[in-house]
């Protein structure tokens, strides 16, 4: 009869399926793990950071018992946080990820990112900016390494200051005062951009003021976003906004390229890392930035915030964890690691392996910024960033 | 922080448009972390102004 | 007829034809509901699947969420949370302006959808209309285009700097934001209106064709214009086809997603979190909190089957009204 054939074939049919998937699901695991085949250890690495894959050609020269098969992988905004959580989910994520610092609480809380307080030695430990470690460490726990710690800077246009008579503005008195300025003398022209799709940059300037929007000192997630040093930094910024003495748009579209790229924004207030962007970004405008010390509310006492600087991450599903911390200590601290980077093209990159500094500042092209020594700048502003700042697990 | 982050740049963008203020979005966005850590089981404690 | 036809054999064999015939009736009766059940199990095989299994998953999983206790830095479990992630939901200020966006967008939506299709319906029925078919293809083809080409079309169609709509009025000095604060979503409503009209409209013209001729003669000859035969005639003929298709647009508009998702690159007036649909996807995709979106779709679910078992409550009420009058 017709219908006994078909019901068995369908059922072999229906059992076929869980094995296909099976089946695939294992190759793809040991695609996505490490393998070990006879004494080499090889461990996958995902990043969206320019100049990874010459990293790891010059870690893979370098080192036969581990051998890293690197993944470029989209920045996280653009999906790769994503695609990470979907891989952790699946039990396929690579050994070592690539995390900024607002994500990793998020991920170290959802298990992605393995604890690896026993892996990081003393020795890594007193080569690494201390104010970058303790981004990475929560109740005494390390959760990922840093690699740059990007202080937040603000880059000039002193062609711009010179041809409109502005001093370059030490304090935020001194800098509100400059944008009713320049908004005075230059009606096309702001002296800044305050993003609406900064959050990151509206955390580091309440961050410099000594906000906490989260604080996990005693047990509990604090969540305090709107607390004093916040309102401060809020109705600075408010006033500006209000007086428009500043461009308010997006900063991560084609309208803040076009006011940068024609002039009509005077300073960026962003990451060391900008610095390296901006020449890569816009090559034409050589010579005309510079970059300067963020402006301060008490000179007597001066902080900053960070924006931007990655860390890495041994994940739970790496089955090779000493090996990925050997590959992250390499990467982190060595020498040959920030030069095969910077030799990738234009990076700005400030380690957070103090001892690095002086490479990157030797491996810099200085004459985009008429030879000033930003890295010595990035190195001041760095000791001045404030202990205490937690990221939220959201 | 990626959702804190959002939540607070969409009030950016209506504050951009006029309505709400610097500090309104930082509320906002303190209003609309709060459930996803609760749901996430995390003990939290807020402090509100 | 095989009761009738089994009389006369059962009145000469009094006692084993009646035996027979019953079991011959059942034997018919099960081979009736046999193929019954044949021609209906792809129904329900399919409300089974596709919607039975997920609705049922998605209450599991609202029920059940990762657990990280404390500051969440040990390990995850996942457990049943009760009410928790629902709590989270209805608690959450963007889940919550969520569902007025929609409630707003469905206010506009719904009557301008309804009584413009069923004005389009109307018009082409009264033969006012030359060249009806083509007139009804042309209404039909902005359906055929699908959902996310047509907010794409209407994207390149609103965004300043592309877009030659805006550049025309711009060079007339008038400055059209079609993508700011408060045309935002009016803007999403024209895109819905304009892919959807045209569907409406033939349900309805292929309603009033139903209308007996006879009556709308009736009514020409006691001197009624042909307005007042398409309003007070035509129209509450129609009511059933109305009422559906009311029900269905309600349905629609309370899912908004497609368009808000694609303008939101354009607009940053669009929140990640526009319509509950949306925030179902974040919670989903961007927030991985699975338990989240679940509770989430349930709450839309609810509110989906409360407001249409409204809708059909009160038209039900207004019927009984008419007919008792």
């Amino acid at each position: 009869m017709p219908g006994r054939h078909s019901r068995r074939s369908v059922l072999a049919a229906m059992a076929a399926l869980p094995l296909t998937g099976a089946v695939s699901a294992c190759s793809s695991k040991a695609a996505g793990g490490a393998r070990s085949t006879g004494g080499t250890t090889r461990i996958a690495f995902w990043s969206a950071l320019r100049g990874s894959q010459e990293v790891v050609d010059a870690f893979n020269r370098t080192h036969d018992r581990i051998q890293v098969d690197f993944q470029q992988i989209p920045s996280g905004g653009q999906g790769g946080y994503a695609k990470l959580s979907n891989a952790a989910r699946a039990g396929n994520a690579p050994d070592v990820a690539t995390i900024e610092y607002p994500q990793l609480p998020g991920f170290a809380s959802d298990g992605v990112a393995r604890d690896i307080t026993a892996l990081v030695g003393d020795g890594l430990r007193a080569k690494l900016l201390p104010q970058a470690l303790g981004l990475t460490t929560f109740q005494d726990r390390v959760y990922s390494v840093p690699l740059d710690v990007e202080p937040m800077v603000m880059h000039y246009r002193t062609d711009l200051f010179e041809q409109y008579g502005l001093q370059v503005p030490r304090t935020w008195d001194e800098f509100a005062g400059l944008a009713h300025t320049v908004a005075r003398k230059a009606p096309k022209r702001r002296l800044v951009l305050f993003p609406t799709d900064g959050a990151t940059q509206f955390a580091a300037y309440s961050w410099q003021t000594g906000a906490h929007w989260f604080d996990t000192s005693h047990g509990a997630w604090n969540v305090s976003l709107a607390d004093a040093p916040t309102r401060r930094v809020a109705s600075y910024w408010q006033q500006l906004i209000d007086d428009d003495a500043v461009f308010m748009n997006a900063v991560d579209n084609r309208q803040s390229d076009a006011q940068i790229a024609d002039g009509l924004v005077l300073t960026r207030l962003s990451g060391a890392w900008d610095a390296g962007a901006q020449m890569k970004a816009r090559p034409a405008q050589q010579g005309q930035w510079r970059i300067a010390p963020l402006p301060q509310w008490d000179p007597a006492r001066p902080y900053v915030g960070t924006h931007g600087g990655s860390t890495f991450a041994v994940t739970k599903d790496s089955r090779h964890p000493e090996a990925a911390m050997e590959f992250i200590e390499w990467q982190v601290s060595h020498p040959d690691s920030l030069r095969a980077r910077l030799s990738s093209g234009t990076s700005s990159q400030y380690p957070a392996a103090t001892a690095l500094v002086a490479v990157g500042r030797k491996a810099f092209d200085r004459s985009y910024y008429g030879g000033q020594d930003i890295y010595r700048l990035f190195e001041q502003e760095a000791h001045k960033i404030r202990d205490g700042w937690v990221w939220g697990p959201g | 922080m990626t959702a804190t982050g959002r939540v607070m740049q969409d009030a950016f963008a209506r504050v951009s448009a006029g309505q709400g203020t610097l500090i309104g979005a930082a509320r906002a966005a303190q209003d609309g972390t709060m459930p996803d850590l609760k749901a996430l089981g995390l003990s939290t404690t807020q402090h509100s102004t | 007829m095989t009761a009738t036809t089994q009389h006369a054999p059962a009145a000469a064999r009094p006692t084993a034809a009646p035996a027979s015939a019953r079991r011959s009736r059942k034997a018919a009766r099960r081979r009736q509901l046999g193929a019954c059940g044949v021609l209906m199990a792809p129904f329900f095989a399919l409300l089974v699947t596709v919607f039975l299994i997920p609705v049922g998953t998605a209450v599991y999983l609202s029920f059940h969420s990762d657990d990280h206790p404390g500051l969440g830095f040990s390990d995850a479990r996942t457990v049943f949370v009760g009410l928790r992630s629902y709590a989270a939901v209805l608690t959450d200020p963007t889940f919550l302006s969520g569902l007025g966006t929609v409630a707003l967008y469905c206010l506009i939506y719904l009557p301008a959808m309804v009584i413009g299709s069923l004005a389009l319906a109307l018009l082409l029925d009264s033969g006012v209309v030359r060249l009806r078919a083509t007139a009804q293809l042309g209404l039909f083809l902005p359906h055929a285009v699908p959902g996310i080409i047509a907010a794409l079309i209407w994207l390149y169609l609103y965004t300043p700097g592309i877009s030659p709509v805006v550049e025309l009025f711009a060079k007339a000095d008038i400055h059209l934001d079609f993508l700011g604060l408060h045309t935002v979503l009016p803007s999403i409503v024209n895109i819905a209106l304009w892919s959807n009209l045209g569907y409406n409209m033939v349900v309805f013209y292929a309603a009033l064709q139903a209308v007996p001729r006879e009556v709308i003669e009736a009514s020409v000859v006691d001197g009624a214009g042909p307005v007042r035969t398409a309003l007070q005639v035509k129209a509450p003929l129609v009511r059933a086809s109305i009422v559906m298709v009311a029900m269905f647009t309600l349905i629609w508009g309370l899912q908004l997603f497609t368009e808000p998702m694609l303008l939101s690159q354009s607009s940053p007036m669009i929140s990640a979190r526009f319509s509950p649909s949306m925030y179902i996807y974040d919670a989903a995709f961007t927030r991985n909190n699975y338990s989240l979106a679940a509770a989430a779709s349930v709450v839309l679910l609810l509110c989906t089957v409360v407001l249409s078992y409204g809708v059909t409550r009160w038209t039900s009420r207004a019927d009984r009204a008419e007919e008792a009058r």
